[in-house]
C-alpha cells in the first residue's frame, strides 16, 4: 500500500526530456477506435492552428496521419497488444514528424520491407504507376493491407519512410514508422 | 539547408529505436496520452473533448467521466495561469499534461515551471488537503471560500482543496529546483475506476 502512495515522480521528467529530445508535441498510446481518430485529428488541429501552418500543410499532416491511424485501426494485432498501439506528432526545425507503431506479426515484415525499400528508391512518377497497379492487382483482402497507404504516405510528403521492426515475442514485432512532412 | 539526419535512413543502424524505449517508458508508467506545449483556451477544449471521447468510447461510467473532466478543466486552468513569462534567464520548460490509466484508477498529471516563492503555500495546501479527510475538506473548502478574496491567484487556493475533493485520493506532487527562481511542479491525481 505504502509502495503505492508513496511517488516521486521521477518519471514525469523523464517523460518530458524524451518529448523535448524528439521534438514531440502530442503522444497517444492506447485502443485505436474511429472515435480516436476523430478526437486525435480534433487535437493535431488545435495544435497546428497554435503554430499557424499553412492550409496545405495542414491537410498533408492529415492525411498522412489517417493513413497511420487507419493502417493501425485495421491491421494491428489487437487483443492483448492494445497498449502497443502508439500515435505521436512532433515539430522539428523543417517538417512535423509523425510517428506510428503498431504490433504485427513478424511474417508480415519482409513483405513490409520490402515494400517501403521499393518506394522508397521510386520516383514520383513511379509511385503512381505503381499505385494504379496495386488498385488493379492486388487481391481486396491485401488492398486493404499498408501497401496503398504506404504510396500515399510517400506521395503526399515527398519524402521517404523511416521504419524500424523490433523483435516482441516468437511471433509478433513491433512495426514502427515515421513520416516527415516539410513545413 | 541542413539536413534532419533521422529523416534518412541508414543502414544498419535503427534510429527508430530509440523510441521504442520510450513507448516502453510510458507503458511501464498507465500512460495514455501525453501532451506537450502551449496551453491554449483552445487547446485545452480539446484535451477536455479527446478525453470525453475517448472514456466515452470505453464506457467508463458517466459519475468517474465527470470527475475526470472536473479535475481536467481545474488543472489544465492552472497550467495557463499560472504561465512564466519566459525571459532570458528562464529555464526552458515545456508544461506538460499527462493522462493515464492502470486497472484501479485514472491519472492525471500535470508538470509545469513556477517560481519558487510560490512552492511555500502551495506545498502547505498539498500536505495540508493530503492531511483531511472527507468531511475535513468539505469545511477546508467552506472556509477557504469566504476568505476567497485574498487567496484569488495564489495558485494556492481554491483549487487543490477541488481537485482533492473530486479525487479522493491522495496527491502526490514534486518539486524539482531548477535555479534560484524557478522550480519544475508535477502533481499527479488519481481517480479511482467504479468497482463493479
Amino acid at each position: 500500500m505504502d509502495a503505492l502512495l508513496i511517488n516521486d515522480l521521477k518519471y514525469v521528467n523523464q517523460v518530458r526530456a524524451q518529448m523535448n529530445e524528439n521534438r514531440l508535441m502530442l503522444c497517444y498510446i492506447g485502443s485505436m477506435s474511429q472515435d480516436i481518430v476523430i478526437a486525435l485529428l480534433n487535437l493535431t488541429e488545435s495544435k497546428l492552428n497554435q503554430v499557424n501552418s499553412d492550409s496545405t500543410i495542414k491537410t498533408r499532416v492529415f492525411s498522412v496521419m489517417v493513413e497511420c491511424l487507419q493502417n493501425i485501426t485495421q491491421h494491428s494485432e489487437k487483443s492483448e497488444h492494445i497498449k502497443s498501439n502508439i500515435f505521436m506528432i512532433g515539430y522539428a526545425d523543417h517538417a512535423y514528424t509523425i510517428y506510428s507503431g503498431n504490433v504485427i506479426k513478424s511474417d508480415r515484415i519482409d513483405d513490409l520491407k520490402n515494400r517501403m525499400v521499393k518506394i522508397n528508391t521510386m520516383s514520383e512518377d513511379d509511385m503512381k504507376e505503381f499505385y494504379k497497379y496495386l488498385i488493379k492487382n492486388e487481391s481486396l483482402s491485401e488492398k486493404s493491407g499498408f501497401g496503398l497507404g504506404l504510396i500515399q504516405i510517400a506521395r503526399k510528403t515527398g519524402n521517404p519512410l523511416d521504419y524500424d521492426f523490433e523483435q516482441i515475442d516468437n511471433d509478433h514485432s513491433f512495426f514502427s514508422l515515421k513520416t516527415l512532412v516539410d513545413h | 539547408m541542413e539536413i534532419d539526419k533521422t529523416s534518412k535512413i541508414i543502414s544498419g543502424q535503427r534510429p527508430l529505436a530509440h523510441l521504442y524505449s520510450f513507448h516502453k517508458l510510458m507503458n511501464e508508467n498507465d500512460i495514455m496520452l501525453v501532451y506537450c506545449g502551449d496551453f491554449s483556451q483552445e487547446l485545452n477544449k480539446t484535451l477536455l473533448s479527446f478525453t470525453e471521447r475517448k472514456f466515452k468510447s470505453e464506457n467508463v461510467e458517466d459519475n468517474t467521466r465527470r470527475k475526470i473532466f472536473n479535475i481536467m478543466v481545474e488543472i489544465l486552468q492552472n497550467i495557463s495561469k499560472n504561465k512564466v513569462e519566459m525571459l532570458e534567464d528562464t529555464p526552458q520548460v515545456d508544461a506538460l499534461f499527462i493522462i493515464g490509466a492502470n486497472n484501479e484508477e485514472y491519472l492525471l498529471i500535470s508538470s509545469n515551471l513556477i517560481m519558487n516563492n510560490k512552492i511555500a503555500p502551495l506545498k502547505n495546501r498539498l500536505d495540508q488537503v493530503n492531511s483531511l479527510d472527507k468531511e475535513g475538506l468539505k469545511q477546508l473548502y467552506k472556509d477557504v471560500r469566504l476568505n476567497a478574496s485574498f487567496s484569488d491567484k495564489s495558485g494556492a487556493g481554491i483549487g487543490i482543496i477541488d481537485i482533492a475533493r473530486k479525487s479522493e485520493n491522495r496527491l502526490d506532487y514534486s518539486f524539482e529546483e531548477m535555479n534560484s527562481e524557478y522550480s519544475v511542479f508535477s502533481l499527479l491525481i488519481r481517480i479511482s475506476k467504479e468497482k463493479i
